[in-house]
C-alpha cells in the first residue's frame, strides 16, 4: 500500500510537471502537498464574483492586515486563499526576507506571474566568466530541446525577436501592446541600440491549446481560471498525470524528512504527517524528486540528518540552504503621456510589456560599477478612477465626471535585476523553536549586496531616460524598500554544479552524494540570470525525469 | 547617513514630535474607537458621499448603497488611528455645519454642502512626500482621505457604479488593444 515507483514533493510548477512526466513514463507516483486539494475550475470559488459581490470590494479587513501582513501584501480579498496565512506558518528573518509561501495543491502555480523567459548562455557562462560561484553544468544546448517540450505543451504567446541572449520558442501568437506601450517601443527602437520592448511571453493561451482557453482577458488569473486560459498544475499538469491512471495525489501531508539507508546509500521513502490528524506515515519510492519550492526543499534536507549525514541529507558538501537568491525589482520609473488622448482599448490583457536585458551585453564597451544585468517589466494604461480619484479634487458634478472618465496615458515600468549568488544569504533551522508539526522552524539570513544595489540605481536611471526620450512628463524614479522574498523568485539553496565537494546535484539535478534523489525546483540554480525562473524549472524538471527514468532502467540507481 | 537612516530618524523624530506637541492630541487617536458610536452616523455619511458623487443621467452614491460601504470599511478595514480621526471627524464636520450654517450637514443645500467638504477636504490633504508619509503612519489617515477614498471605491466598485456610471465587462472575450473613443466614453471599472 505504502510502495511506490516514485514519489514527488511537491505539487507546484515543478512537482506538477515531474508527477506528470514519471506518470507518463509508467513510474507508479505518489505525489504528495503539505495543502489542502484544489481541483481545477471545481474549487475556483472566488473566479465568477463582481468586485460588489466581495464584502470588502476586495479590500483586505484590518484584522488580516495586523495577522498576515505578508499574505495581504501579494493578495486581495479574492485571491488570500490561495497563499498561507503568516500566524500560522512563523519562520525566522534574520535579516528582513519575505517568504510568500502557497500551501495547495498547485502550490504558486496558481497565482504565479505566468511569464516564461528562457535562460541562454550568457547566463550559463557567467558565472564562469565573472569568477562568481561556481560554473553551471550545463549550457543552452543541454536544456534547448527540453525548453520546446515545456512550451510546447503548456502554451507559451509571445512575439519571437530573434535575440541571442533571450531566446525565441515556438510561441502562440503574442498578444498586442496598447496604443502608448507602441508609442514607447517605436521610440526606444529610434533611440536605442540593442534595446527593445516587446509584449510578456506569457502562459495565457491566446487560441485553445491543450483542450484549455483561450484567454477570456478577464485578468483574473489568480484567483483560478474557469476557462483553463493559462498554465498551472491544476489546470494542465496534475490531470494529465491523473489520466494516466498512475498518480496517487496525497493532499494534507507535511514532510517530516526524506528515510535514508545507510546501507543501501539510497533514499528509500518519505516522512510525511497528516496535517489533520497528526498522524504519521511511511511511504517508499525507488526515486524520490523533491520540487518543495526552494526554502522548503532545503528545510527538508537539511532536516534529514542520519549518521552518515549529519548536516542534512546529501550535504557533504555544505552548500545545502547557501547561495540564496531571489531577484531585485525594487527600482523603476512611472510617467504620464499627455498625448493620444482619444485612444483607449477594450479588455483586460493578462499581461504588460517586456524590455530584454540590454546591459552588459557580449561585445559592448560601456563601462558600468556592476556585472550581469536586467530586464524591464511594464505596463501602460489610461489613468482610471483608482489612481485618478488622487488627483481631482472637489465633490458634485464636475468631480463625478472626471472620476468616471480616462485620464492621461500612464506607464509603468519596474527592473527584474539578477541577484548574485553568496554563500552566506542561507536557509538554516532553528534548533529551539518548533512548528505545529513539531519541525524546527526555518531560519532566513538574506541581503541583498552592492552589485544588486549599483544595479538597482541604473535601473532608476535607464528607466526615466527611456521615459523621457518618449515624450512623457512627470517622469518619476521609484526607489521602494528592496526586501529579498518580494520578488518570490527565491533559489540557489542546492545549487548545481560538477564538483561534489562544491554543489548538491549534479547536471542531471541529482543529488551528487545519493543517486536515487532529485531536485528540481528553484533550489538547483547555479546562478539567477535575470529571466523569471518558473521556464527553466520546468525544462530541468522534464530533463531530469528523463534521465532519472533511464537510469531506472538500467539498474544504476 | 544612509537614505534608510535617514527616513528612520526622521520617523524618530516625527514620533517624538507627535507625542510631545500634544500629548492629548496622540491620546485622541490612539485610544480605543468608540465605533458604537459610527452606526448613528449612517444616515450622515450616506449624504456626504451622495454629495461627493451625485446621481445624474446616472445613478449616484446613494443609488450604490455607499453609506453602508463607508460604514462597514470603517468598521472592519481601517487602523485604529485612522478611526479615531473619522469619528472626530464626523463631529467636527456637524458642528462646523451647525456653526456655519445653523443646520445638520443633511439640512443644508448642495451648495452649502460641497463648501462644507471643501472646507475639510483644505484642513484634510494629504500632505505629500516623506513628511506625508510619516504623518499618515502615525497620525492616520485625515478625516477627508478616509471619507473620500472609501466612497470612491465603494462607488466604482458597485453593481450601478461599475455598469452604469463606469464601464464594465464581465467577460470581455477579446482584448482590442487600440480604440479610438467614442464622445462620452466612460473608464473601464476593472483593470
Amino acid at each position: 500500500m505504502n510502495n511506490y515507483d516514485a514519489i514527488v514533493v511537491g505539487s507546484g510548477i515543478s512537482g506538477g510537471w515531474a508527477a506528470k512526466e514519471l506518470c507518463q513514463k509508467g513510474l507508479k507516483t505518489l505525489l504528495l502537498d503539505r495543502g489542502r486539494n484544489v481541483e481545477h475550475i471545481k474549487d475556483y470559488h472566488m473566479a465568477n464574483m463582481n468586485p460588489w459581490n466581495f464584502e470588502h470590494r476586495l479590500n483586505h479587513s484590518e484584522k488580516d492586515l495586523l495577522e498576515n501582513p505578508l499574505q495581504c501584501k501579494h493578495s486581495d480579498e479574492s485571491t488570500k486563499d490561495f497563499f498561507a496565512k503568516d500566524k500560522d506558518n512563523p519562520y525566522i528573518q534574520d535579516k528582513s526576507f519575505n517568504w510568500i509561501r502557497s500551501y495547495q495543491v498547485g502550490g504558486r502555480s496558481l497565482v504565479w506571474g505566468r511569464n516564461c523567459y528562457r535562460l541562454s548562455d550568457l547566463d550559463f557562462e557567467a558565472n564562469k566568466q565573472d569568477g562568481t560561484g561556481i560554473d553551471w553544468p550545463i549550457r543552452y544546448k543541454d536544456i534547448a530541446p527540453w525548453y520546446d517540450y515545456v512550451e510546447n505543451f503548456i502554451g507559451v504567446s509571445g512575439t519571437p525577436e530573434g535575440l541571442p541572449h533571450l531566446p525565441d520558442g515556438p510561441f502562440l501568437p503574442g498578444m498586442e501592446l496598447n496604443f502608448i506601450e507602441k508609442h514607447l517601443a517605436q521610440s526606444i527602437k529610434s533611440n536605442y541600440e540593442q534595446r527593445l520592448l516587446t509584449i510578456q511571453r506569457v502562459t495565457n493561451l491566446t487560441r485553445g491549446w491543450d483542450n484549455r482557453g483561450p484567454c477570456q482577458y478577464r485578468n483574473l488569473c489568480a484567483r483560478g481560471c474557469p476557462f483553463g486560459g493559462y498554465f498551472s498544475s491544476n489546470s494542465s499538469t496534475i490531470p494529465a498525470a491523473m489520466a494516466t491512471g498512475n498518480l496517487t495525489l496525497r493532499p494534507f501531508s507535511v514532510v517530516l524528512e526524506v528515510i535514508f539507508d545507510e546501507k543501501l546509500n539510497k533514499a528509500t521513502g518519505i516522512r510525511v504527517m497528516d496535517t489533520n490528524t497528526k498522524e504519521t506515515f511511511d511511504f517508499y519510492a525507488k526515486i524520490i524528486f523533491l520540487n518543495a519550492s526552494t526554502i522548503a526543499t532545503a528545510s527538508i534536507l537539511l532536516n534529514s540528518r542520519s549518521g552518515h549525514f549529519p548536516k542534512g541529507l546529501g550535504n557533504s558538501s555544505g552548500q545545502v540552504g547557501h547561495n540564496l537568491m531571489d531577484h531585485h525589482s525594487n527600482t523603476g520609473a512611472t510617467a504620464i503621456h499627455e498625448s493620444f488622448t482619444d485612444q483607449y482599448y477594450k479588455g483586460r490583457r493578462p499581461c504588460g510589456f517586456y524590455i530584454p536585458r540590454f546591459r552588459n551585453l557580449p561585445g559592448q564597451k560601456d563601462r558600468l560599477d556592476f556585472v550581469r544585468g536586467y530586464g524591464f517589466q511594464g505596463q501602460g494604461e489610461r489613468q482610471e478612477w483608482q489612481s485618478k480619484s488622487q488627483n481631482i479634487e472637489g465633490s458634485g458634478k464636475n468631480f463625478k465626471e472626471q472620476l468616471t472618465t480616462p485620464g492621461p496615458w500612464q506607464v509603468w515600468m519596474g527592473g527584474r535585476g539578477e541577484c548574485l549568488p553568496y554563500f552566506d544569504n542561507q536557509v538554516s533551522l532553528d534548533e529551539q523553536q518548533k512548528d505545529a508539526w513539531g519541525l524546527p522552524l526555518v531560519k532566513i539570513d538574506f541581503s541583498f549586496r552592492d552589485n544588486e544595489k549599483r544595479m538597482a540605481a541604473d535601473i532608476m536611471v535607464t528607466a526615466a531616460d527611456m521615459l523621457t526620450k518618449a515624450g512623457f512628463k512627470n517622469v518619476q524614479p521609484f526607489n521602494y524598500q528592496m526586501t529579498g522574498g518580494d520578488t518570490v523568485h527565491e533559489m540557489g539553496t542546492a545549487r548545481m554544479g560538477n564538483d561534489p565537494k562544491t554543489s548538491v546535484l549534479n547536471a542531471y539535478n541529482q543529488m551528487h552524494d545519493v543517486k536515487n534523489v532529485f531536485i528540481t525546483d528553484g533550489s538547483c540554480m547555479t546562478s539567477s540570470a535575470c529571466q523569471n525562473p518558473s521556464l527553466t524549472y520546468m525544462a530541468l524538471t522534464v530533463r531530469a525525469c528523463d534521465y532519472a527514468v533511464n537510469e531506472l532502467k538500467k539498474g544504476n540507481i | 547617513m544612509n537614505r534608510r537612516k535617514v527616513v528612520k530618524f526622521l520617523f524618530l523624530a516625527a514620533g517624538a514630535t507627535a507625542v510631545s506637541v500634544s500629548g492629548y492630541k496622540w491620546y485622541g487617536i490612539s485610544k480605543k474607537p468608540a465605533l458604537d458610536d459610527l452606526a448613528g452616523y449612517k444616515e450622515l455619511l450616506s449624504e456626504m458621499a451622495e454629495t461627493l458623487i451625485p446621481a445624474t443621467d446616472t445613478p449616484g452614491a446613494k443609488d450604490a448603497l455607499v453609506g453602508d460601504f463607508i460604514y462597514k470599511m470603517v468598521m472592519e478595514c481601517t487602523d485604529k488611528k485612522s478611526q479615531n480621526k473619522f469619528l472626530t471627524g464626523l463631529s467636527d464636520l456637524e458642528a462646523y455645519s451647525k456653526g456655519k450654517y445653523g443646520q445638520s450637514f443633511i439640512k443644508c443645500t448642495t451648495p452649502q454642502r460641497e463648501a462644507i467638504l471643501s472646507h475639510f477636504e483644505q484642513k484634510g490633504k494629504p500632505k505629500g512626500g516623506l513628511m506625508g508619509k510619516i504623518e499618515r503612519r502615525y497620525l492616520g489617515n485625515s478625516f477627508y482621505s478616509t471619507l473620500k477614498n472609501y466612497t470612491v471605491t465603494g462607488y466604482c466598485t458597485s453593481e450601478p457604479g461599475a455598469k452604469m456610471g463606469l464601464a464594465y465587462d464581465y467577460i470581455p472575450k477579446q482584448f482590442v488593444a487600440c480604440i479610438i473613443m467614442y464622445p462620452s466614453q466612460r473608464s473601464w471599472a476593472t483593470k
